[in-house]
């Protein structure tokens, strides 16, 4: 618990530049650009500094900030796909899943393939190693739910990412 | 897979964070937009109250007089054709006789018209007899009483008690009457005071 009195521009600014970097990589690798990273990123970090004088004393006000990002984020995402899925429809074509370019193209394929909501649970869980129950409180699911999607979220990666393990070390 | 995400998400993670100066001005944007907002709804808020007290008053401009006994102002010139009251509009009906007029004391440009019996119509609620100026000059005052009648049962009337005796009116001349012949009727020389 965080119990100092100091400059809450000040305080929040230490926060933002030791955190910040970190969520941009978590943002971005859960499906979002570059682009609506920053914003979210930019939206969370305004609340925080709003209400820095109750979330101070948390225990880990990183995580608060992370979670309304993450939550942000997925919503938008969630949000995004029904208007493309909705679109796609009228238009009467498939929906074709884009994933990023880059080096990291297997792995963001791979992501590509899950809904936003399996991507921010593993993200969470194996980037970030937060455990099912504090995930579940960051982004206001059950703990079942978090489960579930972690197991749906590994079945669909594990043979695309092992496959490219394998072919690493080989 | 761990080893994969984590790579992954070290590539996508830069290296610092741009200026915090960055939220601060968000964060009063944001605070300026929540005040223009709050100021555009209580502007609002209070037309739409100014609008909503106002509709239902009664207009100062178009009540030539108050219930049964009042004193008559900017009255000059022929009756209007029609004049509300609140929501209850006035139509004129035609022109009534003037029994009498008499000098108020201590107010010598007032004359207190008497005119003659109702005709059934609420006067106590609205009024329902004016009385104009037709003309005046040096030597004479010319005036002339009207009723009108409510165009239709509404509101203002509903509870009212009929008015069925003599009407008195209070008539501003803005001069004071002096020796002048008062003549009544918007035609004829038909003297109610000398």
């Amino acid at each position: 618990m965080h119990d100092s009195d100091g400059d809450p521009a000040a305080d929040v600014a230490a926060l933002y530049r030791r955190t910040w970097p970190r969520l941009i990589g978590l943002l971005v690798s859960i499906g979002g650009s570059r682009a609506d990273a920053e914003e979210v990123a930019q939206d969370a970090y305004v609340k925080l500094l709003g209400r820095w004088d109750s979330i101070r004393r948390y225990d880990d006000p990183e995580a608060w900030v992370r979670a309304v990002a993450v939550r942000t984020l997925v919503s938008r995402l969630r949000r995004q796909q029904v208007a493309t899925r909705a679109l796609a429809k009228l238009r009467g074509r498939a929906v074709a899943v884009e994933g990023p370019d880059g080096d990291a193209l297997d792995v963001a394929a791979a992501l590509a393939r899950i809904t936003p909501e399996q991507r921010a649970v593993v993200v969470l869980h194996h980037v970030m190693d937060l455990p099912v129950e504090q995930i579940a409180e960051e982004l206001q699911v059950a703990p079942g739910t978090v489960k579930s999607r972690l197991a749906r979220a590994r079945q669909a990666l594990a043979p695309l990412l092992t496959v490219k393990e394998v072919s690493e070390h080989a | 897979m761990r080893e994969a995400l984590l790579e992954y998400v070290d590539e996508l993670t830069p290296a610092e964070a741009p200026p915090f100066e960055y939220v601060e001005h968000a964060a009063r944007q944001r605070r300026h937009r929540r005040r223009v907002v709050l100021a555009a709804v209580a502007a609002v808020v209070v037309v739409i109250g100014g609008v909503a007290a106002t509709v239902g008053l009664p207009r100062a401009s178009e009540e030539p007089a108050g219930p049964e006994t009042t004193t008559n102002s900017l009255d000059d010139g022929p009756p209007p054709s029609r004049f509300k009251v609140g929501t209850t509009v006035m139509v004129l009906q035609g022109e009534v006789g003037v029994m009498s007029a008499t000098p108020v004391p201590d107010h010598p440009s007032v004359l207190m018209v008497s005119v003659g019996p109702g005709m059934g119509v609420p006067e106590r609620c609205v009024p329902s007899t004016v009385v104009r100026i037709l003309s005046q000059d040096n030597e004479s005052v010319r005036i002339a009483a009207y009723r009108y009648t409510a165009v239709a049962d509404q509101p203002e009337t509903r509870h009212c008690r009929p008015s069925t005796g003599a009407i008195a009116v209070d008539l501003d001349l803005r001069t004071p009457l002096g020796d002048r012949t008062v003549y009544a009727g918007s035609s004829g020389q038909r003297a109610v005071l000398n």
